[in-house]
């Protein structure tokens, strides 16, 4: 186990090198002087320039730059915002609760709900049951979310008035962040239970959005995976045996069936991101998402330089992690992953 | 279930806010800096100079009449070149994180703040990108020949010429006083631009946290020269989409709203919990062309765009018919806008004809900018850029609409990196040079001439209208102004709209300012 | 008998439905010109925000009403499909282009032209998908045809995979060592032999490569990053309504609704497909 984990991350590290060159070559094809664009004119004495190209480092050969990028980064040192003049890595760390908080609540009610769907439906194969159910999650699979989220708003904001449109929590709450998490820190912070359920009144309608498709998705695996996993010989054998239908499928059919499906939920975290980009600019979410997107309007390009690659990273240790459960739930893949 | 949730939530809610006045301002843009002699925009100067700052006079809330503040009196001599100012004793600077006050406000204080944006050898000068867009439009660095501290409660001016609207100049949100304790203690740490982004003032409230892209958190200052504010604690809740913000005032989850759309102005005003309150705005918004940019620099062609735009459609499609179109720079509500301006009326042929004439019979490519935000002179500049490109294909003109976020939007302008934008202003002194002057002058190119156009001719009209101090010499001078103006046209005049503010009625003694900013000190709760 | 992978498709009625509903969206983009339609680009003066003819108020000049500035709603909707169809079918052209051939050459040659592939694979992989695109739209500028190419640069890895893996599976069966033992040139060997043996995974990938594409450009669109006005692209005219949602709803129902339409029909194709085609399910 320890060796593979071993080779798993000597493989991620090149990856990685390869994620924050692409990274550093992007930012650096914007047409244009970045320190011109990125100051007015006015702070254009010749002075102020050279000074910025300096603090940016702009004023080194390319791979010197790209050198102090990473091994700046290795350090946990990722630069400073042009628009806040705060450190990325601090602007990361504060948004990214938010995100976090967002995307394991969408990811509970998707697992929650998706998997017993995909159940009944593969129980119910071929029948209006099982095509009901189908055409429900091919319809979410289909969904574009910023639409969706759209119809959710017009209904339950506008129209019926029961929840809110945008942001995390009321603005009357003064909630200092303690985790992040605000389910978790309106307790902490003593809010009790009218912040608590402010919190959650604003997050039920971003979650329900970003937990569409992943929700979908795992309806749909599990399906056909519980299908393919009902055909195998042991689960013939067991019927041959004279096992009860409901020991044939919960005690065995179900857990194999369900090793790919652990895969698909650990590789959704790319989609959630995805999908987060799009969720929290429509519910003005305060979360990394929602930050990209306006630092590309920004013009920002250390966060977009650094911000690409502290996602990346997660998803990459998120894959190794994944790979690590998939070769421990099935065993026989040990030996030639 | 949900809605017993949200009676539940209701009821818990009112209780917490009877113990503390809580009052939330949903506003449209994230503040570019916390201090004020680096701003440029309304979010900016709101956020900071009317919250946490004071200034050497101040407009009185709600008119453009000055009014003591740091300055309890002052003395003009008689050619108009020195002001004398006495300042206010016993005035406390905020306590913060940062800064622990020694000692009160005094004469120090006004050197340290003029010198930091006047002298390029001021220790302050250079910091946080040093853009003094104001004192450079206002040309305060080519007025004030020298400030002077006569003893610890006095400073007077000295002024390069006489200049009437120098009084109201220091009135205005850039001019706002900072601590020289509080930069002298930067200094020592290092830590220079902290003066900028936790900023420490002598105003009604103190900055508590400020939450990029989310909110800004204020409390009362307790210690305030002129008593502490009804209000406890005020949060600017940053929600840049109009219609976000209509629906959470709609919610009560905030008690004002910047800039209503002015398609949901009925709502409100037919709403029992909300009021709608307005003003006829003394504001501007114009379509700038940059004169230094080919074609623009025929004034055949920028004539050709003024013919070309149907205005008329505008100010029903986008104003919703809140506006009436602009022939001058100066708002009729300002003295000293002029009747006789001959406006371009419109007229597509005519357009062609002037394009033809100067040499673009099948027209041209070019790019137009949008605002990205919705101001009180321009509800919604990408939907006013479609009718402009619309109309412009009418007459041969292919346009490409481009915009960026506000402050990379209001950068760029200055830089003059554009072809043609959307911009516009509202007056934030009520003086007519604060339009012909601050907006046209040669001086403002770089700041916010944005059309960067220069004419000396009528640079010395204006500089006249600015130096005699008799009010009829003055009209007569910005009537002359007006019409080179409109005749040049480095702009398309497009509206003076109407100002909206939707608000909560637990509201009391909001006034919309006519100078575009909001002075919250005053307000209380129901 | 064996039925052809064509015959078992027919049967299916999810992807019957798809392909016909397709049809009918194709021949709307195609003959859009044809058509009694007012120009997608025209504003009619004092004609903001008219209802559909449905509705009282409605009339039959603009059968879905118009938009804030007065275009014309049923036009845009239906030339809004020649963009999204278009530029969605040039998406999977290129990524099965540019896809196709790294895929197959990596899984035929293997060695470090496979290493190097994989690699490129994992780095796009790593990087969350819209995001990337984002940020490459933000570099090029935000125009309809850079933002084709931010969202073809994000399919390429799923293109990449699923053909370098089928001829990974190709390469050692008999008749190709065979046509290798006859002495077959590598090119040949790869397009005239292995290749139509790899078609059935790629025309299925093709197939959700359509939804997914034309889901990434119409989000693009929404961000304000895709098309600009006055291209009636359905992403950019739902942003566009968003203010509107409670004054005309209608403008903000039907552009959602032609790119679900247009999505569910590529993605019950492409389960339709993968079923016909591996009949095992």
């Amino acid at each position: 186990m320890l060796s593979f984990l071993l080779r798993r991350l000597l493989h991620a590290g090149p990856t990685l090198l390869g994620v924050s060159l692409v990274a550093f070559m992007l930012i650096r094809l914007v047409p244009g002087d970045p320190v011109l664009l990125m100051l007015g004119e006015r702070g254009g004495s010749p002075e102020a320039v050279a000074q910025l190209r300096h603090n940016l480092g702009l004023d080194q050969p390319l791979y010197m730059q790209y050198w102090h990028f990473i091994a700046n980064a290795a350090t946990g040192d990722f630069g400073n915002s042009v628009v806040s003049n705060r450190p990325v890595w601090e602007e990361f760390t504060d948004r990214f609760p938010a995100t976090l908080e967002l995307s394991l609540v969408a990811l509970l009610w998707a697992v929650l709900l998706g998997v017993p769907i995909g159940v009944i439906a593969a129980l119910k194969r071929r029948r209006w049951m099982d095509y009901v159910l189908m055409s429900v999650s091919l319809v979410g699979y289909s969904m574009p979310i910023f639409w969706w989220g759209l119809m959710l708003i017009l209904l339950f904001s506008v129209s019926l008035g029961w929840t809110p449109v945008s942001g995390r929590i009321s603005a009357a709450f003064d909630l200092e962040p303690w985790s992040g998490f605000y389910l978790l820190d309106t307790w902490v912070r003593g809010l009790g239970w009218a912040g608590f359920w402010a919190a959650v009144n604003h997050m039920i309608l971003p979650a329900l959005v970003l937990g569409t498709i992943p929700f979908a998705a795992i309806a749909r695996m599990t399906r056909s995976s519980l299908l393919e996993v009902m055909r195998e010989d042991y689960v013939r054998t067991a019927k041959a045996k004279g096992l009860s239908f409901f020991q044939i499928v919960f005690v065995h059919a179900l857990r194999n069936a369900l090793i790919p499906v652990v895969t698909v939920i650990g590789l959704m975290l790319g989609m959630l991101l995805t999908g987060a980009v799009l969720t929290e600019t429509l519910f003005s979410w305060p979360g990394v998402g929602r930050w990209m997107v306006a630092s590309v309007l920004a013009r920002d390009y250390p966060v977009l330089q650094s911000g690409v690659l502290l996602l990346s990273v997660l998803i990459v240790a998120m894959n190794v992690l994944v790979d690590l459960l998939y070769t421990w739930l099935n065993p026989r893949l040990r030996g030639n992953v | 279930m949900v809605r017993l949730l949200s009676v539940l939530l209701a009821l818990v809610f009112s209780a917490s806010a009877q113990a503390e006045k809580v009052f939330v301002y949903c506003s449209e843009a994230n503040p570019k800096t916390f201090n004020p002699m680096l701003a440029d925009d309304g979010p900016s100067f709101n956020a900071s100079s009317q919250m946490l700052y004071n200034r050497l006079v101040e407009f009185k809330t709600g008119t453009t009449e000055i009014e003591p503040s740091l300055a309890e009196k002052w003395e003009i001599s008689k050619d108009g070149k020195t002001y004398t100012f006495k300042l206010r004793k016993g005035v406390k600077w905020h306590t913060t994180e940062a800064f622990k006050p020694t000692r009160d406000f005094n004469a120090d204080d006004i050197l340290f703040t003029f010198h930091r944006a006047l002298k390029k050898d001021h220790p302050f000068h250079t910091v946080s990108g040093g853009n003094y867009t104001y004192y450079l439009g206002m040309e305060m660095d080519k007025l004030i020949k020298e400030i002077k501290k006569v003893d610890d409660y006095t400073v007077r001016f000295t002024l390069t010429r006489s200049e009437a609207p120098f009084l109201a100049n220091v009135a205005m949100n850039f001019a706002a006083i900072l601590s020289a304790e509080y930069g002298d203690q930067m200094i020592k740490a290092g830590t220079k631009e902290k003066m900028d982004t936790d900023p420490v003032g002598t105003g009604p409230f103190v900055l508590k946290r400020f939450t990029k892209d989310n909110s800004i958190r204020y409390e009362a200052f307790t210690d305030y020269w002129q008593g502490k504010a009804k209000l406890d604690k005020v949060v600017f809740a940053i929600t840049p989409d109009p219609s976000v913000r209509f629906n959470k005032l709609k919610a009560g989850e905030c008690h004002l709203i910047a800039e209503p759309q002015p398609q949901d102005l009925p709502q409100i005003s037919g709403n029992p919990n909300l009021k709608l309150m307005s003003q006829p705005g003394a504001n501007v918004g114009y379509l700038a062309l940059n004169v230094e940019k080919a074609p623009f620099n025929k004034v055949e062609v920028r004539q050709a765009v003024a013919h070309a735009l149907n205005r008329e459609n505008y100010m029903q499609v986008v104003y919703q018919g809140t506006a009436s179109i602009a022939k001058n720079p100066i708002p009729p509500t300002v003295w000293g806008s002029s009747p006789d301006t001959k406006d371009y009326e419109y007229n597509p042929e005519k357009a062609k004809e002037l394009l033809k004439k100067a040499g673009f019979p099948d027209g041209f490519e070019t790019d137009l900018w949008t605002l990205p935000v919705s101001r009180p002179y321009n509800p919604n500049g990408k939907k006013m850029g479609e009718l402009m490109q619309a109309d412009l294909a009418k007459v041969g003109i292919k346009v490409k609409l481009v915009t960026y976020d506000w402050g990379t939007y209001l950068d760029k302008t200055k830089k003059g990196d554009f072809q043609m934008a959307q911009l516009g202003w509202t007056t934030d002194n009520g003086d007519p040079d604060n339009f012909m002057g601050t907006l046209l002058a040669c001086g403002a190119i770089n700041a916010s001439n944005i059309a960067r156009w220069c004419d000396k001719s009528y640079d010395q009209i204006v500089m006249k209208a600015k130096t005699v101090t008799d009010m009829k010499a003055r009209t007569v001078q910005y009537f002359k102004a007006q019409e080179a103006f409109k005749k040049n046209a480095p702009w398309v005049t497009l509206a003076h709209a109407t100002v909206f503010r939707g608000l909560s009625k637990k509201v009391e003694n909001y006034k919309i300012s006519p100078l575009g900013t909001e002075d919250f000190y005053p307000l209380d709760m129901k | 008998m064996k039925k052809s992978p064509w015959a078992r498709l027919c049967e299916n009625r999810g992807a019957v439905v798809s392909l016909v509903l397709l049809s009918v969206w194709v021949l709307l983009a195609i003959l859009a010109p044809l058509l009694p339609l007012n120009p997608p680009a025209q504003i009619f003066d004092g004609e903001q925000l008219k209802l559909p003819m449905w509705n009282e108020g409605g009339s039959s000049r603009f059968p879905m009403g118009t938009d804030d500035l007065g275009r014309d709603l049923l036009s845009r909707l239906i030339y809004g499909a020649q963009i999204s169809l278009g530029f969605g079918f040039l998406n999977v052209v290129a990524s099965v282009l540019i896809g196709g051939t790294l895929g197959l050459t990596a899984g035929y040659f293997g060695g470090w032209w496979d290493r190097l592939v994989l690699r490129m694979v994992d780095i796009l992989m790593a990087l969350p998908s819209l995001l990337l695109a984002i940020v490459v739209v933000a570099v090029l500028g935000p125009s309809l045809w850079n933002a084709l190419w931010a969202v073809t640069l994000v399919a390429l890895p799923g293109f990449i995979r699923i053909t370098r893996a089928s001829v990974l599976a190709e390469r050692e069966k008999e008749y190709v060592q065979a046509s290798r033992a006859f002495g077959a040139g590598a090119l040949r060997q790869m397009f005239k032999t292995i290749l139509p043996n790899c078609m059935a995974p790629l025309i299925v990938q093709a197939s959700l490569g359509f939804s997914d594409g034309i889901l990434n450009m119409a989000a693009l669109g929404f961000l304000g990053l895709g098309a600009q006005p006055p291209t009636p692209e359905w992403g950019a005219m739902l942003a566009d309504s968003k203010a509107y949602m409670e004054t005309a709803s209608w403008l903000v129902y039907w552009p959602g609704l032609c790119i679900l339409s247009v999505v569910l029909a590529f993605n019950l194709l492409g389960d339709g497909l993968r079923d016909a085609f591996d009949p095992k399910l």
